[in-house]
């Protein structure tokens, strides 16, 4: 066969009680929440929410137990990723740090950092910032400016990261940055890790599309790191941070960002009877069911221990596909006067949300690249 | 899960089609699939079958497809599988299932043995027909395989009835078409990688252009959604009588998934490959022909996606869609 593969999943009996379980807490937990709150995804934050989460055993779901984790595997931990994004659960705090800090940190961490942050990432307590992007360096990675000197006691670091979602309540961020020149364009990088609380780090607002805050530009000025805040190898950073992302690509907040639009859509065609277009309803509704598969397959490969590259890219860019087409979808299918504005008000938070779908975690472009790559064309 | 028999199969399948493609049903290849065993493998042993799973018995199906071989092997397989359902005995020969009527029947005139179904009070009856040439109205589809209208009106007796609602049969030729189209955009997408890593343009390979290279990238992801679709229908196919609920939306979501990738795949394919693509001595329409004809024949995007919107549109539980689309997710067998 030409195209790389995507094995089918079998569910356990213990991964539908899984899904039930969750179910039961959501429909408590989520009760008083209306939809258009449960359409801003996984950019909804509340720290109680997520706390309650860790409580009850739900993230660092594959961290050993040793570190405060539940020793599960990645399957586990999607169904549990499905359910809360499925019902629009308010899972921005911990977001960042249960999906890509906490299994960067176990892989490259010392034992130090493992011991005293990852137990407090499964508690759901413990909030991680992303620091990659900057304002001259989106896609182009290997172009950030950002610069960690080595002093006496450890580093200094100085630079701007830009775009970093929930930096305002972060209590670490991961940042990617220069530690040394170097002839090759990938090498000379590191990961440092940054306890938001230092001297000299001034975090600004950005406000997206809609008016909203999320975003953040991170300064650092002259921070003084101690020398146990570099994660992983000196000069390793960009093999790491490619690693990082590959966990930032095919989960399922990777084609489920719009659901909610999706039951909100189902539940005013109830009220009248459907259009003509049933046709744009049912296709979504079978493309919605092939992304699940190809999204839990690999995350069964994860949990074999495998490192699907290519077969992630290709989910990540039929998902943003998805669910950036959900709402023009729903503008077909709905008539006018069957939207009500609790619909309403969710159809514009995702609308104004879509376009940052193809961005983030790796741009279209970015991602067929890796694609034609694995094609063996570049 | 044990791939051995998995692989063997397609091993065995392979080297059986390797450039044996073409636009005519071949009698002698017909033969050898027979000595293979294919036509047989979804029966149970003691129904003179080999007991195998779907997704192993539809594996020659979907390598017969990358390599353009003009047979009936699937709708054989499914017409055994309902004689086997009818406490009927298996047939030898190529067969089809054919709903009383007139619809078109793939290969009609080449078949030995027609499945013939029919709508009835006492439940859907199952009638075993051995038609003459005469009784065919031929016909062809686009990419020139036999489609011929059976002229037999259904028998007055027919000899079994089965508890099965029409639409699992239905859904099962839709599934064979998802698996069809899967198999043929995996060989489409390995056609163009080649060619585009060959033809040079502008000084070096097609492949080097960015432009192309994301062409193709779109055309694998369509080929990778079009095997999952196809993986997830036959892989609930096994539990088709017990639990048809399950297996017929996902045989629904498969065919409309499946057809929607075979659009852009055949595209996309015509596109990159320029004007010899278009040619009848280049091998490629062989392949897309087949994409557009298979992805209207039984049931096409408009067909099945209505049977998904009418489904989620009426669900009752709790009034979510979400529920309801796990609980078509592959079980461990208990």
């Amino acid at each position: 066969m030409t195209l790389p593969t995507f094995p089918l999943e079998t569910t356990t009996p213990a991964q539908i009680a899984l899904r039930e379980e969750l179910r039961t807490f959501l429909a408590d937990a989520l009760a008083d929440l209306p939809a258009r709150e449960r359409a801003r995804s996984w950019i909804g934050f509340d720290a109680d929410f997520s706390a309650a989460l860790g409580q009850r055993g739900w993230l660092g779901m594959t961290l050993p137990k040793a570190y405060g984790g539940h020793g599960r595997n990645a399957v586990d931990r999607h169904i549990v990723v499905e359910e809360l994004l499925a019902a629009g659960a308010p899972v921005a705090a911990h977001w960042i740090a249960d999906r890509q800090s906490a299994p960067l940190i176990l892989r490259h961490g010392t034992e130090e950092q493992r011991k005293t942050i990852l137990p407090r990432i499964a508690a759901g307590t413990c909030f991680f910032g992303i620091g990659m992007s900057e304002a001259n360096c989106g896609s182009d990675l290997a172009s950030v400016q950002t610069k960690a000197e080595k002093t006496a006691d450890g580093y200094v670091l100085n630079g701007t990261k830009l775009w970093t979602t929930y930096g305002h309540k972060a209590h670490y961020m991961v940042v990617f940055c220069r530690t040394s020149k170097s002839d090759d364009r990938h090498g000379g990088f590191s990961q440092v890790l940054v306890d938001m609380s230092l001297p000299g780090i001034t975090v600004s607002p950005v406000l997206d599309i809609a008016g909203e805050h999320h975003f953040n530009e991170v300064s650092f000025d002259n921070v003084a790191l101690p020398s146990n805040a570099l994660l992983g190898k000196e000069g390793d950073g960009w093999a790491q941070v490619i690693s990082e992302l590959a966990f930032e690509r095919s989960g399922p907040d990777r084609f489920l960002s719009s659901y909610v639009l999706i039951e909100e859509l189902l539940r005013c065609l109830k009220r009248v009877s459907a259009g003509s277009e049933t046709t744009d309803l049912g296709r979504m509704i079978a493309r919605l069911m092939v992304l699940r598969q190809m999204s839990l397959s690999v995350a069964g490969r994860l949990a074999r221990g495998e490192q699907p590259v290519l077969a992630a890219a290709i989910v990540k860019d039929l998902g943003a596909l998805f669910e950036q087409d959900v709402p023009e979808i729903a503008r077909r299918v709905l008539r006018d006067d069957a939207a009500d504005p609790e619909y309403a008000a969710v159809f514009q938070r995702i609308l104004l949300a879509a376009p940052s779908f193809s961005l983030r975690g790796g741009a279209r472009e970015i991602l067929r690249g890796i694609i034609a790559r694995g094609l063996g064309l570049r | 899960m044990d791939d051995s028999t998995y692989s063997m199969v397609i091993e065995s399948a392979e080297k059986l089609f390797s450039d044996r493609g073409g636009k005519d049903f071949d009698p002698a290849l017909w033969a050898a699939v027979e000595e293979a065993g294919f036509p047989l493998a979804l029966l149970s042993e003691d129904r003179g079958g080999y007991g195998l799973s779907a997704r192993e018995a539809f594996a020659p199906v979907r390598v017969a497809a990358a390599h353009g071989v003009a047979l009936p092997l699937g709708e054989t397989l499914l017409a055994n599988w309902v004689l086997g359902a009818a406490d009927l005995d298996p047939i030898e020969g190529p067969a089809a299932l054919a709903w009383d009527g007139k619809a078109a029947v793939p290969f009609g005139r080449f078949l030995k043995t027609v499945v013939q179904l029919c709508e009835t009070d006492a439940g859907l009856a199952v009638s075993v027909l051995h038609p003459r040439a005469e009784d065919w109205q031929p016909a062809l589809n686009y990419a020139g395989e036999a489609r011929d209208t059976l002229t037999l009106a259904a028998q007055a007796k027919p000899d079994a009835h089965i508890a099965c609602a029409p639409v699992v049969l239905r859904a099962a030729m839709a599934m064979l078409r998802a698996v069809q189209i899967a198999g043929t955009t995996d060989a489409v997408a390995a056609m163009c990688i080649n060619y585009c890593n060959e033809r040079e343009q502008f000084g070096r390979p097609l492949s080097k252009h960015q432009a192309i290279q994301h062409q193709l990238a779109v055309l694998a992801t369509q080929g990778c959604a079009a095997a999952v679709a196809a993986d997830m229908a036959v892989a609930a196919f096994d539990r088709a009588l017990e639990q048809s609920d399950p297996f017929v939306l996902s045989a629904a979501a498969a065919k409309v998934r499946a057809a929607e990738a075979a659009t852009t795949v055949s595209s996309i394919s015509h596109q990159v490959h320029g004007a010899i693509g278009f040619s009848e001595e280049y091998p490629l329409h062989r392949l897309t022909c087949r994409l557009w004809s298979w992805r209207d024949e039984d049931g096409s995007e408009a067909h099945w996606a209505k049977h998904l919107a009418d489904w989620a549109v009426s669900l009752q539980s709790g009034g979510h869609l979400w529920p309801a689309l796990t609980a078509c997710d592959l079980r461990e067998a208990t």
